[in-house]
């Protein structure tokens, strides 16, 4: 570990300290920590779906407008499927499996098209394969308030003294266990090693022969997998509502931004930090009505934090 | 350059026509649930003028344009229900107060490119989104953060266009206004700084440009639109709701813009139809709204995978094709124009002294030094040798370690890149940096932009620079149908027009010819008889280094090797050993 990367951890230490005493100061500590595991559990979603954009950005160069849209699709899927008394599970992996075929039907069909293309429009086509879905799920499924629950709801166990759904655990673990099995996924697998050469050079990848659409089919089945579980977590959690799921990819960008679009590690942590600091912003009598500004003012400040000193002379990558 | 100011094209001629069909005809013929729809449409076309110039003329995509208009409506409201200004006030100061916005909004934009630049106003719009939604818009309430439900007082309207198809005229006209501003703006200094801004940033500084002004003043003027825009629509509903100017609806109005054909006036009036009529229209036949999310978003991918210049593009450019092409006289035999002559220019000093750079553990360049008098001298070295480095230590692209370089005892060093470049200092790159979007007389215009001389004199400028490197006839060709010779010598009447006091050229023979070659050693040979500019010549082509540089600097591994008269350094046995050794060269 460098000095810097001590300083960072300091500083960002200080700053999360600084918010969590400055917005609970004079509350009691059960329902700071009430406010603080709703947070993480929030969260962990924003992570989840940063997880998913992140790991197709480095191995396609695709930034994935679609991937809410993807986990609002098999949501809604589950809940259908729900509603004819499917045998649960089956709704489960229902969700996932849609998810998972919009978003290799996007990677096999449409992404070749335009795989040249720099990232910018890259990202905007993929938000018209978004609006797509959006505009079939919406039509399927008229605006009606929907609601999806999962056994786990009702299950709690007592952590410190305060009781937490099995649901916000699961979220919670299963996006750290997945920061680091797609870490040791990279590290020790041939794919993982031919993900990080695609996300190094794609060009000199291609020369020396990393089997550029395998790699890519996976990683698109990969953020598919990813994208169908959050937005079922989602629509368990928050909301189950195709527009409001499609566009939790915009938090989800903010706390991929976090990492610079690279560290998933960095990612897990912003998107846990602005869940957190959300939820907390609660107990706030004045910012209580804009906290949901807070994905977004921070990934602006993480932005400009990380681009400082920065000088844009040469073109060439974003 | 005034001809040209006011000349309207076809497809100008034709806008203005389709402007004066929307202002005279329609409010006269459709009902008045349309003309609602048509105003709502008019704003909307002006807003995504705004982000359609920005990502056709700079490549900058903005996602923040409606949460903008957000902005400009809730000043317009505010304005509207607490005090009694006339209406055109409040819009002008709407308009402003949104320039303010976008001009802050282009803070970060400085330092971001590409997809991050896009994610920062992404965030943006996110954050205006939730204000927007939490706030809620003033309507009429009380006090500054007041808020109505409904309507309690009525909006003013300008006293000429009080009902509303006199409101759909005011409107047209104001939009037609910001359209004209921006063809304006794109036919004038700002337009071709963007131009070349779009081309590459360090080509942009190094013709003179303050890339930070420009990109500033392109959010300004977009903002500036996003406000009226948003001002005329807060006036034709009298209230305003935040669900209208979400983070999706941002982006959905730059998607739509691409759809359109960003660098068409009538692709700004597609995206605005597609996103206000088109549903509408929907609602009209009875179909389920949220199939139009299905037209965009097909939409959408036909247009980003197949039509770079959407659907405007591919409508005008059906249009054109059946007039006769005008093909450009490209490829004619050029005969060099005798020099312009200024005579009695002697030659600057140029110093070198203790140049060093290191990025990070890398030495880049260990301590050069040279004293540089001859008009023509040359930089030689291997390839990594730091050549190139050493010339973006001359445009201020990378700061030195150590050391300085001055001209005549001037510190370069104090200066920022584009001030070098108002200051004399040109250069050309490695690969040629000519705007595609400019002719070549802009592309050389480009260089003299901000010099104080008056613009006839700027205009005699470049064409003496065309005329010396034999361009003459090619001045209204545009930059994208140059052949690579062609745009060397663009590139090097960039170098000369105005007056140049140091020359650079980074192997300005890179793809060229033998015979091609040979007539660009000619041209800069007589460079320094025709400007009275010290000329650097940095080149892997030992012969035209040899025929045409008095004194040569050879570097190796960041480390100045030999510096003299071209013949003993050439033939010097170390630099032979170092950097010839390979090569055979005849003795």
């Amino acid at each position: 570990m460098t000095r810097g990367t001590v300083l960072n951890a300091a500083l960002y230490l200080g700053i999360m300290a600084a918010i969590v005493l400055l917005l609970g100061w004079g509350k009691p500590s059960k329902v700071l920590g009430l406010f603080f595991v709703s947070g993480l559990a929030v969260g962990s979603l924003y992570a989840l779906g940063g997880i998913g954009l992140v790991v197709l950005y480095r191995a396609t160069g695709v930034l994935n407008f679609a991937n809410g849209a993807a986990g609002a699709a098999g949501a809604m899927t589950a809940w259908q499927l729900a509603q004819w008394s499917v045998w649960p599970p089956l709704t489960w992996l229902a969700c996932i499996l849609v998810a998972l075929v919009i978003s290799l039907a996007y990677g096999r069909f449409i992404a070749p098209l335009l795989a040249w293309r720099e990232p910018v429009v890259k990202a905007v086509a993929t938000l018209g394969f978004a609006l797509i879905i959006l505009g079939v799920v919406s039509f399927l499924w008229s605006d009606d308030p929907r609601s999806l629950t999962l056994p786990t709801d009702k299950v709690g166990v007592v952590v410190l003294g305060m009781r937490v759904t099995v649901t916000r655990l699961i979220v919670i673990v299963t996006s750290i266990a997945l920061v680091i099995g797609i870490w040791a996924y990279l590290k020790h697998t041939a794919v993982g090693l031919q993900m990080r050469s695609l996300a190094n050079d794609r060009d000199l990848s291609a020369l020396i022969g990393v089997p550029i659409l395998r790699v890519e089919t996976i990683a698109w089945a990969l953020s598919g997998v990813i994208a169908g579980f959050t937005g079922l977590m989602f629509g368990d959690l928050i909301r189950l509502e195709p527009t409001v799921i499609t566009f939790m990819v915009i938090p989800s960008i903010a706390a991929a931004i976090c990492g610079r679009l690279e560290h998933l590690s960095l990612v897990l942590l912003g998107g846990l930090s602005m869940g957190v600091i959300e939820s907390l912003l609660t107990l706030s009598p004045v910012l209580k009505g804009v906290r949901p500004i807070a994905p977004f003012a921070i990934a602006a400040l993480v932005l400009l934090w990380y681009q400082r000193g920065n000088r844009l002379t040469f073109g060439g990558g974003d | 350059m005034t001809a040209r100011l006011f000349h309207v094209t076809p497809s100008g001629a034709t806008g203005l026509g389709f402007a004066a069909f929307v202002f005279f005809v329609v409010p006269a013929i459709v009902g008045s649930l349309w003309l609602s729809v048509f105003t709502s449409t008019a704003c909307f076309a002006l807003a995504a003028a705004g982000v359609a110039f920005m990502y056709a003329r700079l490549g900058m995509v903005s996602l923040t344009q409606v949460g903008l208009m957000g902005v400009g409506g809730w000043v317009m409201l505010r304005l509207n229900y607490a005090l009694a200004l006339p209406f055109e006030i409040n819009l002008i100061l709407a308009g402003l107060v949104t320039m303010v916005f976008g001009m802050i909004l282009a803070l970060p934009a400085l330092r971001l490119r590409g997809l991050y630049l896009a994610l920062v106003t992404l965030m943006a719009a996110g954050g205006l989104e939730i204000v927007f939604s939490t706030f809620q818009f003033p309507n009429g309430g009380q006090g500054f953060w007041g808020v109505s439900t409904g309507l309690t007082q009525t909006m003013a309207r300008p006293w000429i266009a009080t009902s509303d198809a006199a409101y759909l005229r005011y409107t047209v006209a104001v939009a037609t206004l910001g359209f004209l501003l921006i063809e304006l703006a794109r036919r004038l200094t700002p337009g071709r700084a963007w131009a070349m801004i779009r081309r590459s940033e360090a080509a942009a500084m190094s013709a003179g440009i303050n890339v930070t002004l420009y990109k500033t003043v392109a959010f300004a003027l977009s903002g500036l639109l996003a406000g009226l825009a948003g001002a005329l629509l807060a006036g034709s509903l009298g209230l305003l709701d935040g669900g209208t100017f979400r983070a999706s609806e941002s982006v959905m109005i730059f998607a739509l813009a691409v759809v359109g054909g960003a660098r068409y006036w009538l692709g700004a009036i597609i995206a605005a139809a597609l996103f206000r009529v088109l549903p509408a229209l929907l609602n009209n036949w009875g179909v389920d709204a949220d199939l139009s999310y299905v037209i965009f978003g097909a939409g959408l991918l036909h247009a980003v995978i197949t039509a770079p210049n959407g659907i405007a593009g591919q409508v005008l450019g059906a249009l054109a094709r059946r007039g006769p092409a005008v093909k450009p006289a490209v490829g004619e035999p050029m005969t060099v124009p005798p020099s312009a002559g200024r005579t009695g220019v002697t030659g600057s000093t140029v110093v070198v002294d203790g140049v060093t750079v290191q990025f990070g553990g890398v030495l880049a360049l260990d301590g050069i030094s040279a004293e540089m008098t001859q008009p023509i001298s040359g930089i030689i070295g291997p390839n990594g040798a730091g050549k190139t480095t050493l010339m973006n230590v001359f445009s201020g692209f990378v700061a030195p370690t150590a050391g300085k370089i001055t001209v005549d005892g001037f510190d370069l060093g104090t200066l920022t890149p584009h001030q070098r470049s108002q200051w004399g200092l040109r250069r050309s790159f490695q690969k040629e940096e000519i705007s595609e979007d400019l002719t070549v007389a802009e592309n050389v215009r480009v260089q003299i932009d901000t010099s104080p001389m008056s613009g006839a004199d700027k205009a005699a400028e470049v064409v003496r620079a065309l005329e010396f490197v034999g361009l003459s006839d090619m001045a209204d060709v545009p930059g994208s149908a140059l052949n690579t010779f062609e745009r060397r010598l663009t590139d090097i009447a960039k170098c000369i027009v105005g007056t140049p006091k140091l020359i650079m050229f980074d192997e300005p023979a890179g793809g060229l010819s033998v015979p091609e070659t040979q007539r660009l050693g000619d041209l800069i040979l007589r460079i320094h008889d025709h400007t009275g500019a010290h000329v650097l010549l940095i080149d892997h082509d030992v012969d035209l280094i040899a025929r045409i540089c008095a004194e040569t600097l050879v570097i190796d591994f960041g480390k100045p090797i030999a510096f003299g008269p071209s013949k003993e350094v050439l033939s010097d046995p170390q630099v032979k050993a170092a950097y010839l050794g390979a090569e055979e060269i005849a003795p």
